[in-house]
């Protein structure tokens, strides 16, 4: 936790605030390496590694971020809730997008198949005309 | 009897029932108020707020009723009906119903359950209720500007149009909201994790206190994403950048991810306080410990996180692709067990108990009745060829109405008529409250129960005409709402009336024995002269009824006044 | 944050709470450390909300990607890789700065906290002027979002009438062609620029005065940090603007021959060719929307960031913070490095699709 080296000299003060103090050797030695990630990614981007292109530059700037986080942010020094809640807040974001990536492709046909119905009449009206009374469901297409 | 302890009465061995000075007369002036840091008066302005929210949505809610009366058109034309609806649904969702237990309530009674001074950030908290105050005030313009019709839902293309003020006023005020009810949420957790008393570790926490907490879990990891969806398509009216917008390549479903992304999680911000209300009240008013702490607790957590897994199911009809539906009925059948886990403990507690049917508690039994159905049918939805039918009736109209205003709303009734006491000082009229409160059960079910036949038989949701073999049902309804409308006046009164004429509250005029009851009703400024040593808060025996005061003292104290004193022990005062 | 400043004027609050007499030490809490911790987790936790809150831009990023990835591989193209790296790199050293500066204030010094913060300042200003130079070129050429994208086929041939499928409203003149010089860019980007500059004024001065009320006697000294914010900031505005001209005024003198030369050596020329002309597709625009709202988005945040850096500059020269009272300086720090967190993220995602 939090009691580590070289915070200041007080114990029972209650003036006091245990926190890990991060030297500076450190802190510039982990500016230049996040520097040097970048130019990396820069270099690796062109570089025409396919579909691999997004992986290689995600797990670059995943490095990069865990740099930053754990090192600038105090994180890894920090007390377990707060890395718990870091931690949940990636967690839950990364559900979210599985979840919209996976489906979005699976109905992307029918998106699709409503612009290329909607086509023709494209710039005019920019929504249907309100209904009566609006039950929300998704436009489908006229045929499929 | 009554003789209420007043803290000038030195010779007194009980603890101090009432003080001169506290929290709602300690400062004078507009200023004291409109500024205050005091989480007790924060909570009051709040409850206010609610208040006056739920009556304009339900003004809306008698003239919608009042227009189904006939297939005819007897007060508005379609146009106004669903700006209507819009107006009723967002206003008692977003201004009534997920402020009212956590940020009214829950900030006047959590950290006095904590035996803390005030929340972690009394600064912030002041800061929500204006952005509180801030979101009203847009949905206030949208009401005023006119031509809201898209649902509380705001689904796309709907909400991406050309006249599109009020949508975006609206849509303005949801992000406000939202960030509001983010800032409650962050408070809270932050003021459990830290500021609990010495002690009181997590299992020695007031159920209340888990709910607060799994729905503050709920409003930190949901809320945010309600704030990007509305910011998105305020972004998208505004400029046109089709991300939503079919007719620019955006993606109509998608806004629906977004949106429920939030949304269902937030009907567990609507319910899960609500529960917590509940186990309190169950357990004080059957004088018994609660049954099944634990697993009430951890429900509340299971809740929370399997909240999050569900929100496919308001898509099933929407395209959303089938394999995900089928995930996402299964994953909602589950996440109704730690619901039933909840019901059947509080019935248990209340098994062998000493129940008395104080108003609080009548309103606990009907959200156990209510929510009992309201949680059942949900399951008819979440089945995926079963919804097919239902989808878009008055089924679902129903369904969320017996967990919305039948369960939360019940919820928010009896924790205010539990506490009220507490929170004013006054004792409110048990007889009224009563008469009120069977008033609200009877004109809850006539409204509602009418409306799972009418969705059972077709009728669908969001149209202000139907076929005419519809009408008796409608008719029904209608007349429940008027009940309904008129019990909950009645409600207020009582409340209002005691401020006024009622009778003195005792410290502990129900027999609770956890931290809030501990201080003087209303409590003072600062909760509590020295940090309360916390023991386990479902111990009704450690409180005893003591006639002169009208109320009920810890065991010890009755012990030397020939009373009762099965002290069992337990509590150290 | 929980500021110092116990509720004023409450006759009856209880004795025990004066026991200590510590302004920096609110009053419903016990000691130093509980204040620290009850603030920490407090930021992570809003931190967590900005994570969820720009997770649905990454979604909407992550779901038109893959829908459509030939609209983002062929518009990346039209952002300046070098630009963007530079300006990571700027944001990555005011990160530095700011960690930097956290620990002078642990350590309770005051001079070298005050230098790092004017930097970090400095540097989030610089970043910004940047930002604007990109963001007029790209209305310059007409790469905006999807409502108002133009395609730059259409401008490239102001004679050849518009592709048959392109969906845009194609009113545009001839005469609008040569509107898309170099010079006329950087005229524009002069005047975004000082637009932007008199609106960072009027924001950092408006909550300059709103900060300055919330002490109790606005004095020079206040007065004196506030406006040396604002300059800061001018400052830092032009130079990133000045700067990413200069570049481009030399990339667009030297970089065409070099890269022809370099294509040249390297690929085949059919595959130069081709990879210079992907055909444009039909959503181009949905890659500038995301563009837009990502970075948009994220600028707003640097700039709530240089409101409370200004903020921070000006308590740390009132000597506000002390080896017990840093938390401030701490959350904002924490603030600050989420900020370039998400640029971090967001770099690749937007300038290297490849
Ligand atoms: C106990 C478990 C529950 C289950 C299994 C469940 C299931 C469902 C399902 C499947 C739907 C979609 C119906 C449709 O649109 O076709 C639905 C709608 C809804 N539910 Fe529930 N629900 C539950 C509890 C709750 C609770 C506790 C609340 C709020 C406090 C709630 C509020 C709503 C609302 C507001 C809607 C309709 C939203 C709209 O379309 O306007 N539900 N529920
Ligand atoms: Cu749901």
């Amino acid at each position: 936790m939090s009691d580590h080296a070289e915070s200041d000299s007080h114990a029972e003060n209650p003036q006091s605030c245990h926190v890990h103090i991060v030297p500076v050797k450190v802190l510039v030695g982990v500016f230049l390496a996040l520097v040097a990630l970048t130019v990396l990614t820069v270099e690796a981007a062109k570089f025409d590694v396919g579909s691999a292109d997004v992986i290689v530059s995600m797990a670059i700037a995943t490095v990069k971020a865990s740099l930053v986080v754990f090192i600038f942010m105090h994180l890894w020094y920090d007390k377990p809730v707060n890395k718990i809640a870091f931690f949940f807040s990636i967690v839950f974001a990364a559900f979210f997008l599985c979840m919209i990536l996976l489906d979005s492709h699976a109905y992307d046909d029918y998106v699709q198949g409503y612009q290329q119905d909607k086509a023709p009449a494209v710039t005019a009206p920019a929504a249907p005309a309100p209904v009566p009374a609006p039950t929300p469901e998704a436009p489908e297409p006229a045929k499929k | 009897m009554a003789t209420v302890v007043d803290s000038s009465d030195p010779k007194s061995n009980y603890p101090i029932q009432y003080r001169e000075l506290n929290y709602l007369n300690c400062s004078k002036g507009w200023k004291s108020w409109f500024f205050t840091l005091d989480h007790k008066r924060i909570g009051i302005m709040y409850l206010m707020g609610v208040t006056v929210s739920f009556f304009l949505g339900g003004l809306f809610a008698m003239l919608l009723r009042t227009e189904l009366l006939s297939p005819a058109k007897i007060l508005m034309g379609p146009d106004t009906y669903n700006q209507m609806f819009t107006l009723h649904g967002a206003i008692m969702t977003f201004l009534v119903i997920i402020p009212g237990v956590p940020a009214a309530i829950g900030n006047i009674i959590l950290p006095v359950m904590l035996g803390a001074k005030d929340v972690a950030f009394p600064r912030m908290n002041l800061g929500s209720f204006y952005l509180w105050m801030f979101g009203a005030t847009f949905f206030l313009a949208a009401l005023v500007i006119g031509g809201l019709d898209t649902g509380w839902t705001f689904y796309t293309p709907y909400s991406v149009r050309e006249n599109n003020a009020s949508i975006i006023a609206a849509l303005l005020g949801v992000f406000v909201l939202g960030f509001s009810s983010i800032f409650t949420g962050l408070n809270f957790i932050v003021t459990i994790h830290t500021m609990r008393p010495p002690g009181m570790t997590w299992f020695k926490m007031p159920l209340f206190l888990w709910a607060l907490y799994a729905t503050a879990l709920i409003q930190i990891l949901a809320t945010p994403v309600l704030g990007i969806t509305g910011l998105l398509l305020i972004v998208e009216n505004v400029f046109r950048i089709g991300i939503f917008d079919p007719s620019l390549g955006g993606d109509p479903v998608l806004f629906q991810h977004f949106f429920w992304f939030y949304s269902h999680p937030a009907v567990y911000v609507m319910i899960l306080p609500a529960m917590g209300v509940i186990s309190e009240v169950i357990a004080v008013h059957s004088r018994k410990h609660i049954f099944g702490y634990r697993f009430i607790a951890y429900s509340s957590i299971a809740i929370a996180i399997f909240g999050f897994l569900v929100w496919g199911h308001h898509m099933f009809v929407s395209g959303q692709s089938k394999v995900v539906a089928v995930i996402f009925s299964a994953i909602t059948f589950s996440v109704s067990i730690p619901s039933a886990i909840k019901v059947f403990n509080w019935l248990t507690t209340m098994y062998k108990g000493s129940i008395r049917f104080t108003t609080a508690m009548c309103y606990g039994l009907s959200f156990l009745f209510i929510f009992a159905i309201g949680g059942l049918t949900g399951l008819f939805l979440a089945t995926l060829a079963t919804d097919v039918h239902l989808h878009d009736t008055y089924f679902v109209v129903a369904h969320f109405h017996y967990v919305m205003m039948g369960s939360s709303l019940m919820g928010l009734f009896a924790a205010v008529h539990h506490w009220w006491p507490k929170i004013s000082g006054k004792m409110f009229s048990e007889f009224w409250g009563r008469i009120a409160c069977l008033g609200v059960f009877l004109g809850f079910n006539l409204t509602f129960f009418p409306q799972f036949m009418l969705g059972t038989r077709g009728m669908p949701r969001r149209y202000y005409t139907y076929l005419p073999e519809f009408q008796e049902l409608h008719v029904l309804s209608s007349m429940g709402a008027y009940l309904l409308g008129i019990s909950s006046a009645l409600m207020v009164a009582t409340l209002v009336y005691s401020i006024y004429r009622g009778k003195k509250a005792p410290a502990n005029p129900w027999g609770g024995a956890s931290l809030e009851w501990q201080c003087s009703s209303p409590p003072p400024h600062n909760n509590f002269d020295h940090p309360p040593l916390a023991g386990d808060p479902y111990v009704m025996e450690s409180v005893v009824y003591n006639e002169e005061i009208g109320g009920f003292v810890p065991a010890e104290c009755q012990g030397d006044n020939n009373g009762s004193g099965t002290a069992a022990g337990e509590k150290e005062v | 944050m929980n500021t110092a400043a116990t509720t004023p004027t409450d006759e009856h609050a209880d004795s025990h709470d004066h026991e200590h007499h510590d302004p920096r030490l609110a009053h419903h809490f016990d000691s130093h450390q509980q204040q620290f911790d009850t603030g920490k987790l407090g930021i992570w936790l809003f931190l967590v909300t900005e994570v969820l809150f720009f997770s649905g831009l990454f979604g909407f990023y992550a779901v038109y990607r893959s829908l459509h990835p030939e609209v983002f591989l062929y518009a990346s193209q039209f952002l300046d890789t070098v630009l963007g790296a530079a300006n990571t790199i700027v944001l990555l050293f005011s990160s530095l700065t700011m960690a930097w500066g956290v620990r002078c204030a642990q350590l309770g010094q005051t001079k070298g906290l005050l230098t790092c913060l004017v930097i970090t300042l400095a540097c989030a200003a610089i970043f910004l002027g940047v930002k604007s130079f990109e963001y007029t070129e790209k209305a310059h050429h007409g790469l905006l979002w999807a409502g108002m994208y133009q395609s730059p086929e259409h401008h490239e041939a102001a004679a050849v009438p518009a592709a048959a499928g392109a969906v845009e409203s194609g009113d545009h003149g001839a005469a609008h062609a040569d509107d898309h010089s170099d010079d006329a860019l950087f005229e524009k980007t002069k005047h975004t620029l000082s637009y932007m500059t008199t609106v960072l004024w009027a924001v950092i001065l408006l909550s300059g005065i709103g900060l300055a009320a919330l002490f109790k006697n606005p004095n020079q000294k206040t007065m004196a940090a506030v406006l040396g914010c604002v300059l800061i900031s001018a400052i830092g505005l032009q130079l990133g603007a000045y700067a990413s001209i200069g570049y481009h005024h030399f990339g667009h003198a030297a970089e065409p021959t070099a890269q022809e030369i370099e294509m040249a050596e390297t690929v085949p020329a059919e595959y130069a060719k081709q990879k210079e002309k992907i055909p444009e597709p039909k959503l181009a625009g949905t890659f500038f929307s995301v563009y837009f709202c990502m970075t948009g988005l994220h600028a707003i945040h640097i700039i709530g960031g240089m409101i409370a850096i200004s903020w921070l500059i000006v308590r740390t020269v009132h000597g506000a913070f002390t080896t017990y009272y840093f938390g401030a300086v701490d959350f904002i720090g924490l603030y600050w490095h989420l900020v370039d967190l998400i640029w971090i993220y967001l770099f690749p995602l937007l300038y290297l699709i490849n």
